[in-house]
């Protein structure tokens, strides 16, 4: 069990329940939603949050004023695909399918969907669907989209995620079968907003001249809100519109500031300008919570902080080397003392939020507990140095993003623990975007990862750091062999079952040490708080979660 | 006396220089670009599963797989036809995405300015009329917390007591146009202005204590001159430094805005330099240093030229 209250996971274990809501919502309009919103709330968690919604209702709120810690420079998220693109887009635009509160994917532009051979995917759309025009949406709309997302150049961040299908074919009217090339079960998550889909329509781009997403050109698309006015790296606005299926949303219109300035946006809540600050800062959530009328929110976000070795760089080329290191991180204490427990001390590469659908909470953490779960004992790591190539120490670097206090204060507790052993870490923080480079580089040897996935499939970021490109440089038959059966497995406690094996056998190895699963936080005036507030909230649309105290 | 004609070869060869000027500064931030850690197209793609294919398709479609002076002669064969390409980061034309930025900038670089003008100035001359006074010292001694004070500190300090405590001006943002963007860029010009305008003080202050020790001064009050005449003697002789200082502030206040831009959440060209040096987004930050450069470059010639029209001595020694 993780130790702070806060982290457990507020969503209930995902049941037989889980398979008759999705039929549930198969049907249309405003019950869809509140039987959506309904079946998640049914938390039997204690904690102070979700003790808040109590006395919360759904009402008309005319503006809602949003600060975001990052900016926007295009609205489709295909050109940029920063997390806050998301929450943007979430509101604007829909894909054929869309995550609810536990990651459980759910039917939004296409009514139901098949998957009729291991290749073979059919999704059917809803009668009801129109653009914020009341324009109705149709197969070939979707299909133009889908094209417009496998475009490297229009889509640079999406495109990857097509990169294995195969044809794209009108079968019915409103129908539509994609075909892969290969057996891939995460891609069910591809035509979803919360990751490479946005439907929007051929006309409106071509009048455009193929621009999208842009100041004169805004987005066009399908969700309970239209964008009425954006000015890159400023704001952006939204107003509500009455042509989703899924109802009118509470919130008339949303006003979203970028504000990268923590302070300047601690001070603009103070004062009112804001009602909602999403990310915010985790070093400054007590200063958050100091804040007049504001509360903080905080959920895990499938996010996964931890380090990377290049195995083929000496001195990580030895085994020895990367156990010695692994025995001498504190994980608790980096989460109890650094991240003042806002998080959890990883074992591994999935994060619980991403099996709780198949093992239930508890029983998520003791499935990924069996993948390395090594104790904190410098002795254990002085004998495995003694063992190494480098018995006497040696001295490394690492780079560490300037975006990442938390992982600096990490690398210094272990820079001080391998100290006596002989190990010199010097801690070069750089740019977020030069720490990129450091990824996978043999120039790093000792790296470290700070990854969210995207997607609630749990073998997202394992299909990368054990595939044939991963940032360890790690390769191994059997891990390969069991990581082809993930991509083709489609019962998921089986392919669950099967992901942890894999990562199992390659962490035998240690390329790489997970530390610990990460969380968000969200301010909020004390006026209103989100419902269920999760790991996928901001991912589809949120509004609808935003409740008013009474 | 200067003919019209060496005026204008004057300004043609300042002009001319100044091209030349741009090219070498263009030159140089590519080539420093190019040193400095990071790859555009990783960046683009951020930490996420990449394949060397991927990753050659973009550096492939922004010329970055060119040899070095191959990309620098690309860029600068679009600079000439007026295309100053795209972002890598965001796509938008660099034309377009500049556009409003260099506004705003403008417009706080100028409102700042103006407050420097109508401020320091007049206290530095003030200060130094009645050297030692009251006045002096404790405009003195706030110039030097002026100077030193960083404009972070300044910025949320400003906004603490003005925008929450006394709740006069906003937190952030540029507000619509017109009266509203007044206000919303009055802080930040305050910001600004306090950190250069400690320092126009400064300059005015000792330009002006500076003539009042020349013997032509002396000699006038012995001659019984009213302190008006006198006063106006001698600001005319201080004029040429004062407005040097003055042309060199705007133009520092043009490229210096970043850290205001950011406190205050606005979107000049500022906040683009920062991001897009981190990113590598060459296209951008070439022409933002360019544009920089450019104005820092036009606002010295106007302050020769000033200097031309003011100062008979230059015009003698131009002439000569």
């Amino acid at each position: 069990m993780p130790d702070s209250p806060l982290i457990v996971s507020r969503f209930p274990a995902l049941t037989a329940s889980h398979v008759s809501r999705r039929r549930v919502l198969q049907g249309t309009g405003i019950t869809a939603l509140a039987a959506l919103l309904g079946a998640c709330s049914d938390s039997s968690d204690s904690s102070p949050d979700a003790q808040s919604t109590a006395n919360a209702v759904s009402k008309e709120i005319d503006t809602l004023a949003v600060g975001f810690p990052a900016s926007l420079s295009n609205l489709y998220p295909g050109k940029e695909a920063g997390i806050v693109n998301y929450y943007v887009a979430a509101l604007v635009g829909e894909g054929l399918v869309a995550p609810d509160g536990v990651g459980v994917l759910q039917p939004a532009l296409a009514k139901s969907w098949e998957q009729t051979s291991p290749t073979t995917y059919v999704y059917t759309l809803r009668d009801d669907a129109m653009f914020s025009d009341g324009v109705p949406v149709t197969i070939d709309d979707v299909i133009y989209s889908i094209g417009m997302a496998q475009d490297r150049k229009i889509s640079p961040n999406i495109a990857y995620y097509w990169a294995n299908t195969k044809s794209v074919d009108k079968t019915a009217d409103n129908q539509v079968t994609i075909t892969l090339k290969s057996p891939d079960v995460a891609f069910e998550w591809g035509p979803c907003a919360a990751n490479a889909l946005w439907v929007t329509s051929q006309e409106f781009v071509e009048s455009n001249n193929g621009e999208i997403g842009t100041p004169s050109t805004l987005i066009y698309g399908t969700g309970p809100y239209k964008v009425t006015a954006f000015e890159p790296d400023s704001m952006v606005e939204l107003e509500r519109v009455d042509t989703w299926w899924g109802g009118s949303a509470p919130v008339k219109t949303v006003r979203i500031d970028f504000i990268p300035e923590e302070a300047t946006r601690q001070l603009a809540r103070q004062q009112g300008d804001i009602d909602m600050a999403i990310n915010i800062s985790l070093d400054q959530a007590q200063a958050w919570e100091d804040t007049e009328a504001t509360s903080v929110l905080f959920a895990p976000n499938r996010s996964y902080v931890g380090i990377d070795f290049y195995v083929k760089a000496p001195p990580f080329d030895d085994i020895h080397v990367r156990r010695a290191i692994a025995y001498a991180c504190d994980r608790k204490a980096y989460v109890e003392q650094l991240l003042d427990g806002h998080g959890e001390a990883a074992t591994a590469l999935t994060t619980p939020e991403q099996v709780e659908g198949v093992y239930g909470p508890e029983g998520a953490r003791e499935a990924l507990s069996v993948v390395l779960d090594l104790p904190y004992d410098i002795e254990a790591a002085k004998a495995e140095l003694a063992q190494s190539k480098v018995p006497d120490g040696f001295t490394t670097k690492v780079g560490i993003s300037n975006s990442a206090p938390q992982v600096s204060a990490a690398f210094q507790v272990l820079k001080q623990a391998v100290e006596p052993l002989g190990i010199i870490i010097e801690i070069d923080e750089m740019p977020v975007e030069q720490w990129y480079d450091t990824i996978g580089s043999k120039n790093w040897g000792l790296a470290y990862m700070d990854y969210t996935s995207t997607t609630g499939d749990p073998a997202e970021m394992s299909s990368w750091f054990l595939g044939a490109y991963g940032p360890a440089g790690y390769t191994n038959d059997e891990v390969t062999a069991l990581m082809d059966k993930v991509m083709k497995e489609t019962d998921p406690r089986k392919r669950a079952d099967t992901l942890i094996e894999a990562q199992r056998v390659a962490m035998e190895d240690i390329p790489y040490i997970p530390l610990w699963w990460g969380v968000a936080a969200t301010a909020i005036a004390d006026e209103y708080t989100i419902e269920d507030f999760g790991s996928y909230t901001f991912v589809s649309p949120w509004t609808p979660r935003i409740l008013t105290n009474e | 006396m200067l003919s019209q004609g060496s005026l204008l070869r004057f300004t043609l060869g300042r002009l001319l220089a100044t091209v030349a000027l741009l090219l070498a500064v263009s030159f140089i931030v590519f080539t420093l670009l190019q040193l400095t850690p990071g790859d555009p197209a990783r960046n683009l793609l951020g930490p996420r599963a990449s394949s060397p294919d991927a990753l050659a398709e973009i550096r492939d479609q922004y010329n970055l797989n060119e040899p070095f002076f191959r990309q620098y002669l690309l860029w600068l064969g679009g600079v000439v036809q007026g295309d100053f390409g795209e972002s890598i980061r965001s796509d938008e034309p660099v034309t377009a995405l500049l556009a409003n930025r260099v506004l705003l900038t403008m417009q706080l670089a100028a409102f700042a300015f103006v407050l420097t003008l109508l401020v320091a100035v007049p206290l530095g001359i003030a200060a130094a009329w009645r050297a030692g006074g009251a006045i002096d010292r404790g405009v003195t001694t706030g110039a030097i917390v002026g100077v030193g004070a960083p404009s972070y500190a300044v910025g949320l300090l400003l906004l603490y007591v003005f925008g929450v405590k006394l709740d006069v001006f906003p937190i952030y943002g540029s507000g619509d146009g017109g009266l509203e963007r007044l206000w919303h860029l009055s802080l930040p010009a305050v910001t600004l202005a306090i950190g250069v305008g400690a320092l126009v003080f400064k300059l005015t202050r000792t330009a002006v204590l500076a003539e009042l020790d020349q013997d032509y001064v002396a000699f006038a009050q012995s001659r019984g001159l009213s302190r008006h005449q006198i006063r106006s003697m001698v600001l005319r002789n201080a004029m040429l430094p004062i407005v040097t200082s003055l042309g060199l502030v705007f133009a520092f206040l043009f490229g210096g805005t970043i850290l205001v831009e950011v406190t205050f959440a606005l979107q000049g060209i500022g906040s683009l330099l920062a991001g897009s040096v981190t990113f590598k987004d060459i296209p951008v930050v070439q022409a933002i240093t360019l544009l920089t450069a450019a104005v820092i470059a036009l606002t010295a010639l106007a302050v020769d030229l000033f200097s031309f029209a003011a100062d008979p001595r230059v015009r003698r020694r131009a002439a000569a």
